[in-house]
């Protein structure tokens, strides 16, 4: 019982320190209070620190898809349909929900990690001595950088896991990458495609607050910053499953 | 203690260790205890979110071309037991796991505990990697069954809920046959294999005191994760080059 209610109040606690967290960043945000330099450095470092591990995860899976339908292909005889199989799977669930797992792993971690790192320190408390709200000044500027850093590299990996499905097709059942592409331009999958990014917005906004939040909520020297890392990369994969069921739900 | 750890060298040195000197089992508990026990609802909540969503959109796009959806259920299970199980599952305890095995590696290195247990006849690789790697090798797949059958159950409720597909049609293993299950069983044994192995090198190559440790704890886990997918990608070729 006791574990029950000390759970409960976890949750609810996080939950609430993660809305206020938001919604001080967002209004900072939006009231044009974050500085263009700091998001600008923000834009940088997230897409620089990301994408080599991005690339990687997307031509991979990409090899792994066609290796794994090939086998359907081959006893349907379906080879026209490959393509846009690929597609559909990739561009609506597969793409996106890899892609932020991954940019939690790495763009939230080093969020988590730094904030912390100046929360043990004590700079938070310098900044509020300046009369400085640490939230609006931190938080905004990252919270911009990943809302509009995860849907541009969705779409950049999307088109990278296709060019490694074409690849891999031809290798695989040798079916042409021209046959590939073109089975993939005339599925229709524009609106999967749209779905596809319009839902990493979500994740974005969701694992900027999660990695913000358990920042600045670091106790503790090194081992909680630690801690807090391991936290935000859990709490931020919870919430792109869920942000994503209930948006695919909401949608289809 | 300069040296780069490198995650072969690290797997090679653990393995030889543990021929040498087996780790006793009252640790190699303890650490199937903190991998296994402590991810095991992590596993099985994203598993079964990730299932239901396999099945719903899978179900949904169906609809538009076909209104049968009697194939959904074992289109599902083989999908997920061959693919999406093993990956998803090693990623999941990746990031359960990774950083935690690396800010232990690191807080070692840190404070030169390493060179301790170097002076003192043991090594990093049989005093933390070796215990981890055979506590990972039977929890990983362990925790890979659990979440697959945590996804199909998910996906299977919400198909026969939802879309009124007949259990026993949703339920079916007509499509799995025994290579589905050694490709399972091949990429989560790796998977085990290669997370301790990944995430303890992170820790080890820790420079710069303790801020130090906090970036190893975040490169372990992506470390880790690429691992899991270089082999989701390397079972499957030779999954496809045999035949299974």
């Amino acid at each position: 019982m006791g574990l029950t209610s000390n759970a409960a109040t976890t949750v609810l606690e996080t939950t609430g320190a993660m809305a206020v967290t938001s919604w001080t960043a967002l209004t900072a945000l939006v009231r044009g209070r974050a500085g263009r330099r700091q998001a600008l450095r923000q834009i940088a470092i997230v897409s620089v620190d990301s994408l080599p591990v991005l690339v990687l995860i997307s031509l991979l899976s990409g090899f792994v898809m066609v290796l794994e339908s090939a086998s359907y292909v081959e006893s349907l005889g379906a080879f026209s349909l490959m393509g846009w199989a690929f597609g559909l799977v990739t561009l609506s669930q597969l793409g996106p929900v890899l892609v932020a797992l991954m940019f939690a792993a790495r763009a939230g971690a080093r969020t988590t990690a730094e904030l912390g790192a100046m929360a043990v320190t004590g700079q938070l408390d310098a900044l509020r001595l300046l009369g400085i709200d640490p939230v609006g000044y931190l938080a905004a500027p990252r919270f911009l950088a990943m809302i509009v850093m995860l849907p541009l590299m969705t779409a950049l990996c999307d088109a990278i896991a296709i060019g490694a499905g074409a690849v891999g097709a031809a290798v695989v059942v040798g079916l042409g990458p021209a046959l590939f592409l073109q089975s993939i331009a005339q599925g229709g999958l524009m609106d999967e495609f749209l779905l596809g990014i319009a839902r990493t917005f979500l994740f974005g906004g969701a694992i900027a607050a999660v990695s913000c939040t358990f920042g600045f909520r670091v106790r503790g020297g090194a081992a909680g910053a630690g801690r807090a890392v391991n936290d935000c990369v859990v709490v931020s994969a919870l919430a792109v499953f869920v942000i994503d069921l209930i948006f695919t739900i909401a949608v289809l | 203690m300069n040296r780069r750890v490198n995650e072969i060298g690290l797997l090679i040195q653990a393995i030889v260790a543990m021929t040498r000197r087996p780790p006793p089992l009252r640790r190699i508990v303890r650490e199937v205890f903190s991998c296994g026990n402590r991810s095991i609802v992590f596993v099985c909540v994203t598993m079964a979110f990730f299932g239901m969503i396999l099945v719903y959109e899978g179900c949904m796009q169906a609809l538009a071309l076909i209104p049968d959806l009697s194939s959904a259920g074992p289109a599902t299970i083989r999908s997920t037991i061959r693919v999406f199980g093993p990956l998803m599952a090693g990623l999941m305890v990746s990031f359960r796991v990774g950083a935690g095995i690396a800010a232990e590696a690191g807080t070692m290195v840190v404070t030169e505990q390493d060179g301790a247990l170097l002076v003192s006849g043991s090594s990093p690789a049989e005093w933390l990697v070796a215990p981890r790697l055979v506590a990972c090798i039977i929890a990983v797949p362990a925790l890979t069954v659990v979440g697959c059958l945590a996804g199909i159950l998910a996906g299977g409720a919400l198909g026969v809920g939802w879309f009124g597909i007949h259990p026993s049609d949703f339920f079916s293993l007509s499509m799995v046959d025994r290579g589905d299950a050694a490709v399972c069983a091949a990429k989560s044994l790796l998977n085990g294999m290669a997370i301790p192995v990944f995430a303890a090198a992170a820790g080890l190559n820790t420079r710069g005191g303790s801020e130090g440790v906090g970036v190893a704890a975040t490169s372990a886990v992506v470390r880790s994760c690429v691992a899991v997918a270089v082999i989701e990608f390397l079972v499957s070729t030779v999954a496809r080059v045999a035949g299974a």
